[in-house]
């Protein structure tokens, strides 16, 4: 199974299987694929946690407007997962994998053990060929038994994979996919907004332990380069992917401040609270300047 | 510059070189680092920048404001030094009023 490596290079934290997507669906034909592969903007969160999640649609959302059929797959074990790796390799599927980047040449090889994802082009009773995009962009053949210590990793999640079981039936002008993903986009966010006030106001009480926002910073950093294409129908949106760009750093920053900086440091959580504010202004002031400057759109 | 205020750039210089080392990651020693060299093609990462920026607010006894926490600020030494300074409380006056 062959995918060209057309989205290469480092990915932030939460980014990499979008990477990894995009090239396979460019090798199933469907052009300008990291432009494409997440259409969505809001957020996730169970109410209780200090995880907030990104929109986590993002995948219906393809399928939805691509007529594609993506799938992210979880398996309660090794072997539902082991099994159902030998069926799309038999289909002659490549896939994006999550595995453990202590395994592979990256710079956390034999020294930390942090969740990655690759595309696995083949396997088979000895050995596994892996396209790693982001750390080394041309196919590397691994014994079975190191591939199945990377996808058996505890930091690995339900031995998850993601999968286009066929290309993508329809593609769409900038016009018509800024119409979908505005339309999408005004559907939702109100109720998005409202999570994420709730959000802040958890961690105000309840402290900002553990608080983890990278993914929210990753779907804004894809949607970045989304909004760069829908800028072929309203140019102006080229500010918006500026702003997304801009937005996504400040999660990425929240993030890590979090993680590094001690709860029982005053000011240290004092500034954390603040950045969450901060993010939280700027989300709402982008939002609003993208639905005023995408209805601009002449299409629109 | 008084001597006494030479001497403590001097040691603030020296102390950022020692966070980097410590914190930063970087491919190059820091005490090879030029003052203007870009940090970022020496191998400071986002994620390492902020691991320097709580080393040297402890080292330091600062704190940097939230309109300072950019790319730039970490781009060079010299850049980190003149954060650093305006940062400082000042020193109290040597001189004795009568």
């Amino acid at each position: 199974m062959k995918v060209e490596p057309v989205y290469t290079g480092f990915a932030p934290l939460a980014s990499c299987h979008w990477q990894g997507l995009a090239n396979v669906l460019e090798s199933q034909g469907f052009g300008r694929a990291r432009q494409k592969v997440c259409l969505t903007w809001g957020f996730s969160w169970d109410g209780e946690g200090a995880l907030l999640g990104n929109s986590g649609c993002w995948l219906e959302a393809f399928n939805a407007t691509f007529a594609g059929e993506l799938a992210r797959e979880d398996f309660g074990s090794w072997s539902r997962a082991d099994s159902r790796e030998r069926e799309l390799v038999a289909a002659r599927l490549p896939f994006v994998a999550e595995i453990d980047a202590f395994e592979v040449p990256s710079e956390y090889a034999q020294r930390e053990h942090v969740s990655h994802t690759v595309v696995v082009l083949e396997r088979d009773e000895e050995s596994a060929v892996l396209l790693d995009t982001m750390n080394c962009p041309t196919p590397r053949r691994y014994p079975l038994s190191r591939y199945v210590r990377m996808r058996t990793h505890r930091c690995v999640d339900r031995f998850h994979l993601y999968v286009s079981a066929r290309p993508p039936g329809r593609d769409l002008a900038a016009d018509e996919l800024l119409a979908a993903v505005l339309g999408r986009f005004r559907a939702t966010w109100p109720a998005d907004a409202r999570l994420l006030g709730r959000y802040a106001e958890r961690a105000r009480e309840a402290g900002v332990s553990g608080l983890d926002v990278c993914r929210v910073g990753a779907e804004r950093l894809q949607l970045a380069a989304t909004m760069s294409l829908l800028a072929e129908a309203e140019p102006s949106l080229r500010e918006v992917s500026r702003g997304l760009s801009s937005l996504s750093k400040r999660w990425y920053l929240l993030h890590t401040l979090a993680e590094q900086q001690a709860e029982s440091h005053r000011q240290g959580r004092d500034r954390i609270l603040r950045l969450l504010a901060d993010v939280q202004q700027r989300e709402v002031e982008l939002a609003e300047s993208f639905q005023e400057t995408a209805l601009r759109a002449p299409a629109l | 510059m008084s001597e006494r205020e030479e001497e403590t750039v001097s040691a603030d210089a020296s102390r950022i070189r020692q966070v980097l080392r410590e914190q930063g990651k970087l491919a190059r020693d820091p005490d090879e680092l030029d003052e203007h060299d870009d940090l970022y093609q020496a191998g400071l990462t986002s994620y390492t920048s902020v691991s320097v920026m709580l080393a040297l607010e402890d080292a330091f006894d600062i704190e940097f404001p939230d309109s300072m926490l950019n790319r730039t600020l970490f781009s060079s030494i010299a850049n980190i030094e003149r954060a650093v300074a305006n940062l400082r409380p000042a020193e109290p006056s040597s001189n004795i009023v009568p």
